[in-house]
Formats: structure tokens, C-alpha cells, sequence
């Protein structure tokens, strides 16, 4: 069988989660190993998010951040974005690619954007393969 | 008292609509294999008030303790499912919504995978909720009065306007007396609406409503929060104390002429639009004496817009305005030359039609080739390059007109009223990078700033026109009102930190957007550590994400809570 891989998608909910929400009452699917988790905003998201994701057995994590400038919280999406540079390097120190953390700017209007990537997320985590570290699952 | 959790797990066949996907007996079976869950259930509509009066009954019957929703997303009910928690004696954060529809049902392509995800969603909420811990109300008394900053056409009508809905509002200006904004201003195309008349109706309506007007004054020091803010007005060296519930900044905006026009040759016939404005009212014989003159020789008028970096809509307005002012009263040929004309405001089409048909000429030059201005005995040569006149190639570059203008009118650059920069030291809020105040979410809330109960309206957070401005007056009234006319603030303290683990490191302190961290003496005086303002603090997050001695917690969204649903078994 094709490899499946789990990903977890962390949305702001003002933004990414909602797009997300739309995507599905849209009906137009997308893949169903995606999990959504819900951030009041993107600077909510810790590093130890990020690494507790791999741990339990993610093989890619995404991040969805408000557009630059858009934050409604004027500054989460930079403090996200800057958290995910660090976590990316972290990764790679211990063996995961960073490749396989991705962050996104997204608006909450922005639907059929929201699928085109995490199909495209979808399909290059799958071509990474399974995450090395992978103990669980 | 009886802490244990008990989950009541609520299923909602939304119609029929869930068990065309699921097979709903067996995810009830699962959601009752959980443990904690004590008590699993579905209706067909929770969504409907007697869905709610189900809902209600039923935790109040089973009681259960902890509630979780299976159903539709949480955007559309959560508020609502909350409110019912809420009047059934629980926390309304006691409750967690399991979307398997929008999240689940209507993505999933792959039919296999449907069962296994929604079971993987119930689990999450399960555990989510599991963790969950109540959040404290803090309630806090309101003062029903409101300080307007800049008596300005925004602040005047705006005070007004606050009078009306019944908060007491306190109006200062620190010029000498509310005057009319010099020059004034045209409003496009209001047929019969004298700006200068509205001005002083407005003045005269100010004057009878009995509104405090406090000329002479400068805001010194504000101290609190929405609610209660502690103000120190400062007039002519005299100081005042009071408090208010919410402040308006309707300090408006600058023009100036434009730096370009002192680089040109210095000539009286080349002026900014703000001058000329001017000399409508006070200058009018020069004006004729540059325009009209015996010799029966046409005279030129030419502007030139967006060709520095100041160009805007005001100028767009105000050009316009004055070219058909000028064709009008001076029978001149008028010429605008302009990048591109911006007509994207209320009522500016009409107002540009109407120059065109009044014989205002429009040309249009190219971003690479920008008008070349020249004093030539004494006349003011402007030389074009409008790529719409070309007929060949070889005229493709250079220029292709040349207008003698008589006069030569320039944009106006618009900066921030003088003094923006102190008076947001003073309010603690945020400008943006033209040192305009910058609102909260440009898009979403266009008049608060960043600080709760300060709000922005007119000229103060950017340019603005007539319409804007008055929309901007509409709308802070009523943010005034809705925040002012509860009998008390009520409060959620949704954010937890630990005075134990705090390091006085000041992260939490420097990254909160909102200024919603204090640093204080806490855990009675025993100690100097970080607090939350809980009137200030709008529950982003972004603090608990920052503390590198994980000090702080959100309560709502605890770590354990977001790793519930990190994990891929079931
Ligand atoms: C020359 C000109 C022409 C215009 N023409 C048009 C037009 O034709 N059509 C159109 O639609 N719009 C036009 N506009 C835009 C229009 O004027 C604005 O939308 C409107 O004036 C904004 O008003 P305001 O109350 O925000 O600002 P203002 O009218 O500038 O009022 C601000 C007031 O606040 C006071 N103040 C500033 N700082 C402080 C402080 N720290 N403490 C106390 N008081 C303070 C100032 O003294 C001033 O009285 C024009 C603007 C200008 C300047
Ligand atoms: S970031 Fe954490 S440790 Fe530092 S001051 Fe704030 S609460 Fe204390
Ligand atoms: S949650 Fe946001 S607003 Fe509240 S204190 Fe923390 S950073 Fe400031």
C-alpha cells in the first residue's frame, strides 16, 4: 500500500483554521491523514508543539500563519515564523530534514489555496518518506 | 465535593446528514469505551433551541461535568453550545467541540478512513476536555465617560454623537480655540454642502450640547485600562486628574508642501495644493492676476499628480476640486497630468467626469519617463512624455508635450499631526511605519488600536476623505457605546503565570503586543515576577509561547490540551 503520511497542520484560528473549515464545508476533500489543530493564534505555537508532533510519529508538520501585517495580534505570524527557523534547524541537528516542516502565510478567505497545500505539503512529505525518528505508530 | 470528570459525549445527527457517512451506533459504542466518558447520547438537531433545552436537560440529568459536541464545526455553534454549558451550572471552557462534519465527513475522499478519523476527532475532544480547567471571571466597574482627543471635524462629531447615546464625552484641542481646519476643505460632489457652514453649524451644535471642551490641552499621562483609564490633561501648565472609560484619538493628519517644490526653481507660480487651497480664500487677486490678464492670451494651469511618493486619494480629491474651481472662476485651460488617476473613492468618478466634461485635459505620463519642469523667462515649462501620443517608435522616447503654465501645482506630502509620536509614548499604542497609528487589524478592525478602549478615528490613522472620516465617526461611537453601556466589564483571566518558575526575565514583557504584562510584586510582596492585566491582555498566546521558563499557561489552551490531539493512534 502507498506510504501515508501523518501530518499534523497547526492553524490559527482566525485564519488557516477557518479556511480549513471552509475547504471542508466546500466538500472538495483533501487527504484525510492531515490532522487540524486549532491555535488562538500563531504565536501560541511552541517548539515543544513542533517536537511533541514528531515525537508521537508525525512525518511532516505544518503551520499556517496569518499573511504578514494581517496578525490580529499584530505580531504572532513573526514570532511563529521565527520559532519555525529555529525549530527547522533543531530538526535537523537531530535527523529529521526541515523540509519536512513547512510554514504558510494564509487568510481566512483563502480556501482552495489552503488545498492546493496541503496536497502539495501532502505529496513532498510523502516523497520524503517516513520520518526516520519515528518510534510510535 | 466530587472532582472526578465525567464526560457526557452529544452526538448531533444534523438531520440525517451524519449517518450517510458514519455509522453512528458505532461511533456512539466508541465514544462510550473512552474513559471518563460517562454518558454518550445523540439528537438530531442540537442546533435548534429545543436542541438546547435537550442539551441542558441532559447534563443537568446525567450529571456530567464536562461536555463535548459531536457535530459541525466550531465556528458556527460553539458560542452558542457555551452560553447552554453555561446556564446548565458549568464553565462554558468545559466544553469541547468535536467536528466531524466540516472537519471529517466532507473531507474524507477515501470512505475507509472516514471512521478512523472521526474516532481519532472524538478521542481528541476527549482528552481535550479531560484537561480542561475552569477560567476565572473578573469583573470590573465601568466609567461611562469618554476623552476625545483633537477637536477636529472627527472629534467634534464624534463627541456629539457619544453625547447622544448617553456617555459623557470630554473634548480637547490644544490650539487656543476649535477653529476649521485651515485650509479647508471641498467635499466632491454634495451639491449645496458649504464646507464652511457645516463647520460652524457643527461648532454651534458643540457650543449648545454642553459637551466639556478643554481648549489649550495636551493629554500628559494616562494610566489603566478600558473601563477606567486615570488621565492627566495638562493645560497651559495646569493640571487636571480624571477618569474615563475609553479614549478616541482623532488627532488627524498634516499636509505640507511637498519637498519636491523646494527643489524646483523659486518662482510664486509654482504651489502645492494646500497653498493654492489657500489662496482661494486669502489670495484671490494674485490668483487673477497669474490668470486673467488683459492680453487675451490663454492661460495654463497645469498639476502634476503621483509623481512623488506622497501621492494619495486626498490629493486626487483636492485636484480635482481646485481644477474645476480654477476652470470655472478663471476660465483657464487647465491640464492634469498624473501617473494614473485614482478615482477608487465615494463619489470621485462622478467628480472626475465632471472635470472632463468642464474641458479639464488629462494626460497621462509613464513611470520612466517623469515630467520635466523648467523656468524659462520666467514661464514654467512642463515637458511630457504621454505614450498614449505616440505614433511611432522613434517618438517612443522623450518627450511629446510641452505645456507653458502660468501656474504650476504640485501634490501635498501628508504626515501624521505633529506630536503623534509623544501622544503614543503616552497612550502606549502602536504607529505604523509612516508613524501613523496603526489599527489593530486593518482589515478587520480598522478603528482599535492595539490597546482595548482606545479607539482611532478620522485623519489620524492615515489619510482619510470626508466619507471615511464620517464612517470612522459611526463606527466609534458605537465601539465606544457597546464597550460603555454594560453595567460591568466582565472579564475572562485566561492567562495563568506562575510567579513560582518566573525568572523576571522580562521575554513575556517585550513581546506582548497588547502591553498586558505588568511587573510588580506578587505572591504577596514576597517576590518581583510578571502579572497579567486582564483587562489588557486579549488571550493571543503569544507570551506563553515566548517564557523560556515556561512560567505561563494559557488556560484554555494548555499544552496538555494541544498535545491531545498530537497523537496518531485509533
Ligand atoms: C487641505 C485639505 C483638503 C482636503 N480636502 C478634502 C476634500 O476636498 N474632500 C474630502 O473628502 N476630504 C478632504 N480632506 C480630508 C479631510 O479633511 C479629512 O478627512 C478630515 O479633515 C479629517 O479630520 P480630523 O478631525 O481627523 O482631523 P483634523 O481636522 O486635522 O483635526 C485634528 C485636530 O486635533 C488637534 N490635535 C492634534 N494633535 C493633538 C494633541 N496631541 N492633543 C490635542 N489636540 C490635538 C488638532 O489641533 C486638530 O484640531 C482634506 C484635508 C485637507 C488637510
Ligand atoms: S517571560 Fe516568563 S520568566 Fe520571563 S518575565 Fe515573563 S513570566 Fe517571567
Ligand atoms: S496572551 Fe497575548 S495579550 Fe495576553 S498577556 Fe500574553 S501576549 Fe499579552
Amino acid at each position: 500500500m502507498d506510504f501515508m503520511p501523518a501530518i499534523v497542520a497547526f492553524c490559527c484560528e482566525n485564519s488557516a483554521f477557518r479556511a480549513a473549515d471552509t475547504a471542508g464545508a466546500k466538500q472538495e476533500g483533501y487527504p484525510s491523514n492531515i490532522k487540524i489543530c486549532r491555535l488562538p493564534c500563531s504565536g501560541k505555537l511552541e517548539i515543544n508543539y513542533i517536537l511533541r508532533a514528531f515525537e508521537e510519529g508525525a512525518d511532516g508538520v505544518f503551520i499556517f500563519a496569518c499573511h504578514p501585517d494581517s496578525c490580529k495580534f499584530l505580531k504572532g505570524n513573526v514570532r511563529a515564523q521565527k520559532r519555525v527557523e529555529h525549530t527547522g534547524a533543531l530538526l535537523e541537528k537531530i535527523g529529521i530534514k526541515k523540509e519536512r516542516l513547512r510554514f504558510f502565510y494564509l487568510s481566512e478567505l483563502e480556501w482552495t489555496k489552503f488545498l492546493d497545500l496541503v496536497q502539495q505539503g501532502n505529496e513532498s512529505i510523502k516523497g520524503l518518506g517516513p520520518c526516520p525518528t519515528k518510534v510510535k505508530v | 465535593m466530587d472532582n472526578q470528570v465525567k464526560i457526557g459525549v452529544f452526538f448531533c445527527a444534523c438531520g440525517h446528514i451524519m449517518n450517510d457517512y458514519f455509522d453512528m451506533k458505532a461511533l456512539l459504542d466508541y465514544a462510550g469505551r473512552i474513559p471518563g466518558v460517562t454518558y454518550v447520547d445523540e439528537n438530531r438537531f442540537l442546533c435548534t433551541r429545543s436542541g438546547f433545552d435537550w442539551l441542558k436537560t441532559k447534563i443537568a440529568n446525567t450529571g456530567c461535568n464536562r461536555v463535548i459536541i459531536v457535530g459541525c464545526s466550531p465556528h458556527l455553534y460553539e458560542q452558542s453550545f457555551m452560553k447552554v454549558v453555561e446556564e446548565a451550572g458549568l464553565n462554558k471552557y468545559f466544553l469541547s467541540i468535536a467536528n466531524i462534519r466540516e472537519g471529517c465527513a466532507w473531507v474524507c475522499r477515501e470512505k475507509e478512513n472516514l471512521m478512523s478519523r472521526a474516532r481519532r476527532i472524538i478521542a481528541a475532544a476527549v482528552q481535550r476536555v479531560s484537561f480542561a480547567k475552569p477560567v476565572e471571571k473578573v469583573r470590573k466597574n465601568i466609567n461611562r465617560s469618554a476623552l476625545v482627543i483633537g477637536a477636529g471635524l472627527t472629534g467634534i462629531q464624534t463627541a456629539l454623537e457619544l453625547q447622544r447615546l448617553g456617555i459623557k464625552p470630554i473634548l480637547i484641542e490644544k490650539k487656543t480655540q476649535v477653529s476649521r481646519k485651515n485650509p479647508p476643505f471641498f467635499i466632491p460632489c454634495i451639491e449645496g454642502i458649504n464646507e464652511q457652514e457645516m463647520f460652524s453649524a457643527k461648532i454651534k451644535e458643540l457650543r449648545d450640547s454642553k459637551i466639556e471642551l478643554l481648549t489649550s490641552t495636551e493629554v500628559k499621562e494616562v494610566r489603566g485600562n478600558v473601563g477606567s483609564f486615570q488621565v492627566t490633561l495638562d493645560t497651559m501648565g495646569q493640571e487636571k486628574a480624571l477618569e474615563v472609560g475609553a479614549v478616541v484619538v482623532s488627532t488627524g493628519d498634516q499636509r505640507q508642501a511637498a519637498e519636491r517644490i523646494h527643489n524646483l526653481p523659486n518662482s510664486r507660480r509654482i504651489v502645492s495644493l494646500s497653498q493654492l487651497r489657500n489662496m482661494f480664500d486669502f489670495e484671490r487677486r494674485t490668483l487673477e492676476r497669474m490668470l486673467v490678464t488683459p492680453d487675451k492670451r490663454t492661460k495654463y494651469a497645469c498639476f502634476i499628480l503621483g509623481d512623488s511618493e506622497s501621492f494619495t486619494k486626498t490629493n486626487t480629491i483636492m485636484a480635482l476640486n481646485e481644477a474645476i474651481f480654477l476652470k470655472e472662476q478663471f476660465k483657464a485651460e487647465i491640464v492634469i497630468a498624473a501617473k494614473d488617476i485614482t478615482v477608487s473613492g465615494t463619489e470621485l468618478e462622478p467628480l472626475y467626469r465632471q472635470a472632463r466634461q468642464k474641458g479639464v485635459l488629462f494626460y497621462r505620463y509613464s513611470q520612466d519617463s517623469l515630467p520635466e519642469i523648467s523656468l524659462e523667462k520666467g514661464v514654467i515649462i512642463v515637458r511630457l512624455h504621454d505614450p498614449a501620443l505616440t505614433v511611432n517608435d522613434e517618438e517612443k522616447a522623450g518627450y511629446n508635450i510641452a505645456v507653458s503654465s502660468d501656474l504650476l501645482i504640485l501634490e501635498d506630502e501628508i504626515f501624521p499631526h505633529e506630536g503623534t509620536d509623544r501622544l503614543k509614548d503616552i497612550l502606549d499604542i502602536n504607529v505604523n511605519q509612516w508613524g501613523f497609528f496603526q489599527e489593530k487589524n486593518i482589515h478587520l478592525k480598522p478603528n482599535l488600536s492595539n490597546k482595548k478602549g482606545i479607539f482611532l478615528a478620522g485623519a489620524c490613522h492615515g489619510e482619510e476623505d470626508i466619507y471615511e472620516t464620517l464612517n470612522d465617526i459611526c463606527s466609534v461611537s458605537m465601539g465606544v457605546y457597546s464597550y460603555l453601556s454594560q453595567e460591568f466589564l466582565e472579564l475572562e483571566k485566561k492567562i495563568d503565570i506562575n510567579t513560582d518558575k518566573c525568572v523576571l526575565c522580562l521575554t513575556c514583557f517585550r513581546s506582548c503586543p497588547h502591553r498586558a504584562i505588568e511587573i510588580g510584586d506578587v505572591a504577596s510582596g514576597q517576590k518581583r515576577g510578571a502579572m497579567v492585566n486582564v483587562e489588557a491582555c486579549q488571550g493571543c498566546g503569544i507570551c506563553v509561547g515566548e517564557c523560556p521558563a515556561k512560567a505561563i499557561e494559557m488556560v484554555t489552551y494548555s499544552d496538555n490540551q494541544i498535545f491531545s490531539e498530537l497523537t496518531f493512534e485509533g
